[in-house]
């Protein structure tokens, strides 16, 4: 168990008796990064401020690098935390806020601001060093945020929703972007956000965080494709769930106008919203008897309120991971 | 520069000038001309006269230092416990929070010469009367409340997150208060300052109260040269009063500009 470079073992955390995670475990290697993703207020960035050492964990351990850094108070671990707004220093140039952490890794001023000045120019912001953070675009300030976090070396930086206040455009040019310094760099990294798309681009694992607990952790593509139970299918996949055991995914439906014959399964659904995204069309169909939305591809023209038949094939309905394990 | 800004740009230094400055020249002018008035068609004299007279009082230099010390002493109680006050209120929740904030607010309520009277008695017996310390102390009961509000909202303006983050990035209480705290108090530290000591310079009744005529502060010889003197004196003798928070305030800048990462000519908060 040790050998991972982050081991997270039996950890917990309730305010005033409520708990807001409970015996949470898993381990990361070296320059892995997680994604955990879960609706708002499910205790995902608790538990990242738990990690950060800004709150502490009522039980369990945390080690990092064979280090028990359980005890260690917020300034004393090597872990580094990007919030969800820059909170660059508004007093300081830009340098001096790379630099900032720095002051207390025994440098001399020389080597800090020459590191300070490297991590600038990695972020894309040479010419800036300046400046102060008002001077700065929201995707600048943040990028600069960033450098800050890097610069004084942690063995794991966490990230709390740190794109959540950029613009869509924005936004999907840093999370490649940031992914590939992370990377680069060998860094890892926790990242929390509630957008699953996000998750997914963003992270080597995903996490999908409810409850307090992880509800499934693995790849991007095995969660999506093969959820655990039918709240990971609902909030991480765009799958049709059926009911508590099995679901369909959303590949395997298609709609028509008519009843189709010879297929077992098929519900009637009404037309609510179309999208179209990389050429291709997309119905949004709420299934009255499953009480759900579903979005789902098709070539057919359809209207606003339209009545449609959704229907799969019986060999594609799926039982989740967790029923799997349970009747097997 | 658009029409409507230098339009504001006018009316600010006409109201700054009406006044702020007014007043002031008024001051001077009026402390070094003997027939200063209106309708008069004599030539106007100039003449130190005033400021001889005040500075001919004995006790005038020694009163200046010990107001000053005072003051200073005050100021930095003040600081010190506004801070750790101010803090508090502004990030912790804790049970009976708002009876303490109104407690906190307590001695701006009760009349000052209530408390001075009844402190007085207590001072009396633990030895405080007549003393300089006395006096600090009595100082603090009309100024303490509005540090403590001054520096809770400077707090909660800068908020957890900025304080947080410094933490995070590894470094120690103390790096962080002189760093980041402090520089981003400083609208807040300023205002204290100069409040805390113009309302400690300008006591009176407390002072005379708990200080018994031994601790002879400005105030305690202002005060008698309102009936004897000659309007000249007056006028000289109030702008000395008014040169020393001046003073006190451009000392303290110069101290607060030796903390770390001051860019003066460019910071904007």
């Amino acid at each position: 168990m040790t050998s991972s470079f982050i081991t997270v073992e039996q950890t917990s955390k309730s305010f005033h008796k409520e708990a807001i995670f409970q015996n949470l475990s898993f381990t990361l290697n070296k320059g892995d990064i997680l994604s955990i993703v879960g609706p708002s207020g499910s205790g995902k960035t608790t538990l990242l401020r738990c990690l950060a050492g800004l709150e502490s964990f009522s039980t369990g351990t945390f080690v990092i690098n064979d280090k028990d850094v359980t005890a260690l108070e917020a300034n004393k671990r090597p872990v580094s935390l990007v919030f969800q707004h820059p909170l660059l220093f508004p007093h300081m140039t830009i340098q001096e806020n790379v630099a900032y952490g720095l002051t207390f890794q025994g440098r001399k001023k020389k080597e800090r601001l020459r590191l300070a000045q490297e991590l600038i120019n990695q972020v894309g912001l040479a010419g800036y060093e300046k400046s102060f953070p008002y001077e700065l675009s929201g995707g600048q300030q943040q990028r600069v945020s960033l450098a800050r976090s890097l610069a004084i070396s942690p063995d794991l930086l966490l990230l709390d929703e740190p794109f959540s206040s950029l613009d869509v455009r924005l936004r999907n040019e840093m999370r490649t972007w940031v992914r590939q310094l992370l990377k680069d760099q060998e860094i890892t990294a926790i990242f929390v956000t509630h957008d699953k798309e996000e998750a997914m681009q963003m992270g080597d694992y995903v996490g999908v965080f409810e409850n307090g607990q992880f509800q499934q952790i693995g790849e991007p593509e095995h969660v999506y494709h093969s959820p655990s139970n039918a709240f990971v299918a609902d909030f991480f996949g765009d799958h049709l769930i059926v009911d508590q055991e099995t679901f369909i995914p959303v590949q395997s439906l298609f709609l028509s106008k008519t009843k189709p014959k010879q297929v077992a399964s098929v519900w009637k659904g009404v037309m609510k919203n179309k999208l179209h995204v990389h050429g291709h069309t997309l119905y949004q169909i709420f299934i009255e008897d499953l009480h759900q939305h579903v979005t789902v591809s098709s070539s057919i023209r359809l209207n606003t309120h339209e009545r449609i038949y959704v229907s799969a094939h019986p060999d594609s309905v799926q039982t989740f991971i967790n029923s799997q394990q349970r009747n097997g | 520069m658009n029409q409507l800004s230098k339009q504001k740009k006018i009316q600010f230094w006409a109201l700054t000038l009406l006044f702020f400055i007014l007043p002031v020249v008024f001051l001077l002018l009026k402390s070094t001309v003997l027939n200063f008035g209106f309708g008069r068609n004599e030539d106007i004299e100039f003449s130190f006269i005033g400021w001889e007279t005040l500075f001919s009082e004995s006790q005038l230099i020694h009163a200046t230092l010990v107001s000053l010390g005072i003051g200073a002493l005050v100021v930095f109680l003040n600081l010190s416990i506004g801070l750790l006050a101010g803090k508090a209120l502004a990030f912790y929740s804790f049970k009976g929070k708002s009876v303490i904030e109104s407690l906190f607010l307590l001695p701006l309520i009760v009349p000052l010469l209530a408390i001075a009277m009844g402190i007085h008695v207590a001072m009396i017996r633990i030895g405080l009367s007549d003393t300089w310390i006395g006096v600090v102390l009595i100082h603090l009961v009309p100024t303490i409340p509005y540090s403590i509000k001054m520096l809770q909202s400077g707090y909660a303006s800068i908020g957890t997150g900025m304080l947080q983050q410094a933490q995070v990035l590894g470094t120690n209480r103390w790096h962080r208060f002189f760093s980041v705290e402090l520089p981003l108090l400083m609208p807040s530290i300023r205002s204290t300052v100069f409040l805390i000591f113009v309302i400690s310079l300008s006591q009176y009744v407390i002072t005379a109260i708990i200080g018994g005529g031994n601790v002879v502060t400005l105030a305690m010889i202002y005060f008698p040269f309102l009936d004897s003197a000659g309007s000249t004196v007056l006028a000289a003798f109030s702008t000395w009063f008014a040169l020393l928070p001046i003073l006190f305030y451009l000392s303290m800048e110069l101290l607060l500009s030796l903390l770390p990462y001051q860019n003066p000519w460019r910071t904007r908060l």
